[in-house]
């Protein structure tokens, strides 16, 4: 995997600048299917999945517009193409996306980045709060069932909840959230936290594969470039 | 002998942010899954730029949105901008005192979403060729068909379906910030809270 976040930065950057020179599918699907090959090869299927899921209904919604405007317009153009060029565009972006922030969620990734002290905190809570007011959510739901005022946990009645749930899980995070300052003031967390922040082994040579990340993106560029311009 | 008197202690910002991302993500994704023609995921900027300033606002909008890029859907990411706008207008809208009444507080909840829609429209035209994937997509969808060009038909659905849904949610943001117990609320910048139209 590729864990330089400059590389990624690098990488990400030659593929947008192909994405909005080039007006070719062949060039566009090509870097899709790159993308994604990355995504298999590193395991990242549920990444892929939901990059799937994302664009699906995209794609109807286009190829019905499109399908329908056929009708209306009188304008000589190629629809399917146009359809194709957005709907590879829309991918790659998703999938630049997707492997852009592919594992940052640990500790170690969050310093690699270059987070320290208030940043830092904010970045894993941010990614650890989530998951417990998810819980708490669902603890409200549960006690609103039991006392009869939920009919069925169908979506549609979870989401007539919605204002019930709000106002205790507003209520309930600010009190969690004032009493882990206060422990944090008392016990100095901030300073301990930079104090006894173990420094990350920055890698400065290249690994093979993340010269493969930033010299396809860059063949792809001077080949787009090439087509397009000269 | 009695203790004496001190002023709480402020909560700290880096520990209100999170929620706020939170509060953005859970509420964005049920209204994301079910299709609506809203959005109702920027209740936690709105929130924390009220309670800790506009610099935590934006952290909160933005962040909250890269996070929903890599675990809800990649399409998020691209409209942090449209998050910036919210803080900085929500930001600016109290600073004045404009949200210490209801009428102004729907007026100003409209205009916010006049701001949103003109924010993302060159991000869903330029970027998505029209159709992000929500509901709204779903109204630009019909004018596309209908003849309507992309731009103008992503203005039209973005200036029909985003002030309805920023009013709502100033109006759930206010509603839930009322709701507040004062002890947690008088862990808050007071001076903010006031001006803010939270505390009398």
């Amino acid at each position: 995997m590729i864990s330089s976040p400059q590389v990624r930065l690098i990488s990400g950057l030659l593929i947008v600048s192909g994405l909005l020179l080039t007006r070719q599918v062949l060039m566009l699907s090509a870097a899709c299917v790159g993308l994604i090959a990355y995504l298999l090869i590193a395991g990242h299927f549920a990444t892929l999945r939901r990059n799937l899921l994302a664009i699906a209904p995209i794609a109807v919604i286009l190829f019905a517009v499109h399908y329908l405007s056929s009708y209306t317009s009188t304008i000589q153009s190629n629809p399917p193409t146009q359809t194709l060029l957005r709907l590879f565009g829309i991918m790659l972006t998703f999938s630049y996306m997707a492997t852009m922030f592919l594992g940052y969620d640990s500790l170690d990734r969050f310093v690699q980045l270059g987070l320290r002290g208030e940043h830092l905190v904010i970045a894993i809570s941010a990614t650890s709060t989530l998951p417990l007011m998810q819980t708490t959510a669902v603890q409200i739901i549960d006690a609103r069932f039991a006392a009869g005022l939920v009919r069925s946990r169908s979506i549609f009645s979870t989401a007539t909840q919605l204002p019930y749930i709000l106002r205790p899980l507003l209520t309930q995070a600010l009190r969690l959230a004032i009493a882990r300052s206060d422990t944090w003031h008392q016990r100095g967390m901030m300073q301990r936290l930079e104090s006894n922040l173990s420094p990350v082994r920055m890698e400065h040579r290249l690994h093979p594969v993340e010269l493969v990340a930033i010299l396809l993106p860059l063949a792809w560029v001077t080949l787009i470039v090439g087509r397009e311009f000269l | 002998m009695s203790m004496p008197d001190t002023p709480p202690r402020p909560i700290n910002s880096a520990l209100l942010i999170p929620i706020g991302i939170a509060l953005n993500l859970a509420i964005g994704t049920v209204v994301h899954i079910l299709k609506l023609p809203i959005f109702l995921d920027a209740i936690g900027t709105i929130i924390v730029t009220l309670l800790a300033g506009v610099r935590a606002g934006i952290i909160t909008g933005v962040l909250s949105f890269v996070l929903a890029g890599a675990l809800v859907n990649p399409s998020y990411p691209w409209f942090s901008g449209t998050q910036v706008v919210i803080a900085l207008f929500t930001h600016t809208v109290a600073k004045r005192g404009g949200y210490r009444r209801l009428f102004p507080r729907i007026a100003f909840g409209l205009l916010l979403g006049v701001a949103t829609g003109l924010a993302s429209a060159p991000v869903i035209v330029y970027l998505f060729g029209g159709i992000s994937g929500s509901g709204a997509s779903l109204i630009a969808a019909y004018l596309i068909a209908t003849g309507k060009k992309v731009l103008e038909a992503v203005l039209l659905s973005g200036l029909a379906a985003e002030p309805l849904d920023k009013m709502l949610q100033t109006l759930l943001a206010y509603a839930l910030l009322r709701g507040i117990p004062a002890d947690i609320l008088a862990r808050f910048d007071r001076t903010l809270l006031e001006r803010n139209g939270l505390l009398k």
